[in-house]
């Protein structure tokens, strides 16, 4: 009966020492380094295109910040003008930095960038706030009253209006003050990311760039699925709910007010902008790139497509949704009703692509789709 | 005790009454046999499932499986059983915990194996997102599990009450679990001679190479011929396991193997605690004590023999027919999965799925997208969007949720498209067929679009 007992310590042991020893197996998978072609794709992608796409977001949101404080201490039509460019700016560089926030440090429980651009926008709660001299607005009851979107009604929403509202207004201090606190939120925000990424702080660059394979945990793994939870945004959100295709409780017609930037009416561009950065991830190419991208392991794999190629299949896709992209005129609120049939088109093609990001190039390079956690078996 | 080769020298009490009868298959199946394999495979499975139990707990899976979820997908027939509030899951996966307790040591042990059964099935059947081969594996050795009396030897059940103690079962009892693990390894043997499999070396020729970051073996990893040396000697293994594991000269061997091919699965895929579970249960090949002096055979009562053998019969029966019943469906198993689950496929296929749901106002013709996440978790809807049974549940699912929103009878339909093992992404139902008028059935779902090779 010893012997028995013997054996079945025996055998646990080996069982909780295989156990962990596959625990640790996957620990130093992630670690190391051999040299190759996908470790260059994933050197490009990161020094090349996400590292600068941060970079320009961070850039893009201190300047704002420094000019709203300092259209807040004299405010005047130029300096007013002047912040209202250096928002669209930031707004547009928000949308080539978007495509990593599931990823690296902006993945918190709220992924940063996309906490910073909850839209529609609520004015009452905006207006309440300033009435209230409230500028604390990283709270979780503020989601909807801080952001690109607050930015966007503080500064666009009354028209000719909106330097008296800093001025003359009753209310102008108060609202000067949540200006700022908006700005300086989103300010503080984008550049602890930043932080998270760089060399010089929490170097998850290099976390990125070493972290070959493409199990789920790995960067191409983390990569895909953060690139397509974000690009569904753009065929559900940007586009499809405006246009009334998406049931918001009862199939509607066009809301207009649930597009991006409803008030400075830049939300074409910004879809257009956001679309353009996911095919710059995919060539390895948004201006900087040498052409190293998610395409790179498609072509290198040889994965096919009904006949032809997968690559060549989805570099048609991204081309023709970038046209119908462009032939949609801002601003949108006022394109879906006029002429819906166009902003249609570009859904379809989005939703086209949709599907070969989500199925076919994960598929074909062995990652799993997934923003949760199981076993498989 | 000692690991023998040889038959045990055995003069066992065969008598009327007591279970153990008659030359033949029948003595074969009744002779007795030494209890001593029954108590190591009840503590090396208690062991691994209580071990699997608290994995499943730490990792926030009861939370996020069924507490958190809006819906759930419950087995065909089984739309009955639904989850407990959360207190109540949290509940029943602490009993689990003392359950695997009660059952490694023996304290309790008909008790607690019967109550760890009910609460594994009864989770199991909540939702078929989470369905794993090796949960319907623990399910069916818990199910054996019950019938035998594993906690009367080498127990704290024997040292609290000595009389409780066997040294002796008719073998049908430790060879009841031997078929399971043999029929087991050789199904999966079984689907694996497929064209995918073998000459395309699909899909491990996509899965090897996603560890090339591996130590060691990471580079070789990428090479085609691995993924076809993998794949030849998985279905090798699979259907030769068996058998070697059954006969004495290689059992040892055997189990030398089965220790590496689950390891080295164990590292290769992400498959939980599966390699574990089945180097623990496979233990009870290796147990072959010489006999007590003084044996105390188990006495199965007559009434109890006319419940349990024919219940052994059908059991094992449903057991080797089950597999077989894609047979029954036309198109490609791997595509339409009429027969899938409860067969031992295991890895064989690369599928993925992107599910677009249309809800129709008939009245008005205006139709509107859905947005899958906000009535499914991102796994339940990875799951739902490559199998059809669940793709048919949800969009019944909509058709309520719809109905009470106050769009009258809306029409459901889908436009999805699925990847099977790297072929390019096609059509996969029927996008004109309104979901919400098609019923659930074992008939063939007519709405599946054939596979197009």
């Amino acid at each position: 009966m010893q012997r028995i007992a013997i054996l079945f310590l025996a055998g646990a042991a080996i069982i909780i020492l295989s156990v962990n020893c596959s625990k640790s197996g996957s620990k130093t998978s992630g670690s190391t380094t051999t040299a190759g072609n996908n470790d260059s794709i994933l050197l490009n992608l990161g020094n090349n295109i996400i590292l600068p796409s941060y970079q320009a977001l961070a850039t893009a949101v201190n300047s704002l910040d420094s000019s709203i404080d300092d259209f807040n201490t004299s405010p005047n039509t130029t300096k007013l003008t002047n912040i209202q460019v250096l928002f669209k700016n930031a707004y547009l560089a928000w949308q080539s930095a978007s495509e990593y926030d599931y990823l690296g440090p902006a993945s918190t429980n709220q992924p940063v960038l996309s906490a910073l651009n909850v839209w529609p926008t609520n004015n009452t709660l905006i207006d309440s706030n300033v009435s209230v001299n409230n500028d604390n607005v990283n709270t979780f009851a503020n989601t909807a009253a801080k952001g690109f979107p607050a930015l966007d009604y503080l500064l666009f929403s009354a028209g000719g209006n909106t330097l008296a509202n800093y001025t003359t207004d009753a209310e102008a201090a108060h609202r000067s003050s949540y200006l700022a606190a908006v700005s300086a939120d989103i300010k503080t925000e984008v550049n602890a990311v930043l932080t998270g990424w760089s060399a010089s702080g929490g170097n998850y660059i290099n976390t990125f760039v070493t972290g070959e394979g493409n199990s789920v945990s790995s960067s191409l793994g983390l990569l895909i699925n953060s690139m397509d939870e974000d690009f569904e945004i753009l065929k559900n959100d940007r586009l499809g709910i405006p246009l009334g295709l998406i049931p918001v409780g009862v199939t509607s017609p066009v809301l207009p007010k649930e597009v991006e930037a409803y008030y400075s009416g830049i939300s074409a561009q910004l879809a257009l902008a956001q679309l353009k950065a996911v095919q710059g991830i995919f060539l390895g190419n948004s201006g900087k790139g040498n052409g190293l991208g998610l395409v790179t392991y498609l072509t290198n794999a040889g994965v096919k497509y009904n006949g032809g190629l997968l690559s060549d299949t989805i570099k048609t896709a991204f081309t023709l949704d970038v046209t119908d992209l462009q032939a949609v005129p801002d601003p949108l609120s006022q394109t879906i009703q006029s002429n819906p049939a166009s902003v249609q088109a570009a859904f379809t093609v989005s939703q086209k692509l949709v599907a070969l990001l989500k199925t076919d190039m994960p598929s074909a390079l062995g990652v799993l789709i997934t923003y949760g956690d199981n076993d498989g078996d | 005790m000692e690991i023998s080769h040889t038959a045990p020298d055995y003069t066992a009490p065969v008598g009327r009454g007591s279970g153990y009868s008659a030359p033949g298959i029948g003595g074969i199946l009744t002779r007795p046999r030494h209890i001593a394999p029954l108590a190591v495979l009840r503590m090396a499975f208690g062991l691994i499932m209580l071990i699997s139990t608290i994995r499943f707990i730490a990792k926030g899976w009861v939370r996020e499986f069924y507490v958190a979820p809006k819906f759930y997908f419950p087995f065909y027939g089984f739309e009955w059983v639904h989850p407990l509030p959360a207190i109540g899951m949290y509940i029943v996966f602490a009993l689990m915990v003392l359950t695997t307790i009660g059952i490694t040591l023996g304290l309790f042990y008909q008790v607690s194996v019967i109550t760890f059964f009910l609460c594994f099935v009864y989770v199991e059947l909540l939702d078929k997102s989470y369905y794993l081969n090796h949960y319907y594996f623990v399910t069916l050795i818990t199910f054996l599990l019950m019938l035998v009396p594993a906690g009367r030897y080498f127990s704290l059940d024997v040292w609290r009450r000595p009389s409780l103690k066997v040294t002796h079962v008719p073998s049908w009892m430790i060879g009841i679990f031997q078929a399971q693990l043999c029929l087991v390894y050789f199904y999966a043997g079984l689907s694996k001679l497929t064209y995918d499999w073998l000459i395309a070396a699909m899909p491990l020729k996509i899965w090897l190479p996603a560890n090339a970051g591996m130590p060691v073996i990471g580079p070789l990893l990428k090479q085609t011929w691995v993924a076809y040396a993998f794949s030849w000697f998985g279905a090798i293994f699979d259907l030769t396991i068996g058998p070697l594991l059954l006969y004495a000269p290689t059992r040892k061997i055997a189990y030398v193997f089965v220790v590496l091919f689950h390891v080295l699965t164990g590292l290769l895929f992400k498959i939980g605690m599966f390699p574990y579970i089945m180097i623990a249960v496979t233990i009870i090949f290796l147990i072959h004590p010489r006999d007590d002096h003084s044996p105390i055979p188990f006495r199965l009562s007559t009434g109890k023999r006319k419940i349990l053998y024919p219940l052994l019969l059908i059991y094992a029966l449903l057991q080797l027919a089950l597999p077989f019943r894609y047979l029954l469906y036309p198109g490609k198993l791997y595509w339409t999965e009429e027969g899938y689950r409860f067969s031992w496929r295991v890895m064989l296929m690369e599928k993925g799925g992107i599910t677009f749901f249309y809800v129709k106002d008939p009245r008005t013709g205006r139709r509107g997208e859905v947005i899958n996440t906000q009535f499914l978790t991102p796994l339940q809807e990875r799951m739902m969007q490559t199998q059809p049974d669940m793709i048919l549940q949800y969009a019944h699912h909509l058709h309520d949720i719809y109905d009470a929103k106050g769009i009258k009878d809306p029409v459901v339909t889908v436009e999805s498209y699925v990847t099977l093992n790297g072929g390019g992404s096609r059509l996969y139902i029927d996008s004109t067929i309104d979901l919400a008028r098609q019923q659930e059935s074992f008939l063939p779902k007519k709405w599946i679009l054939p596979y197009q090779p």
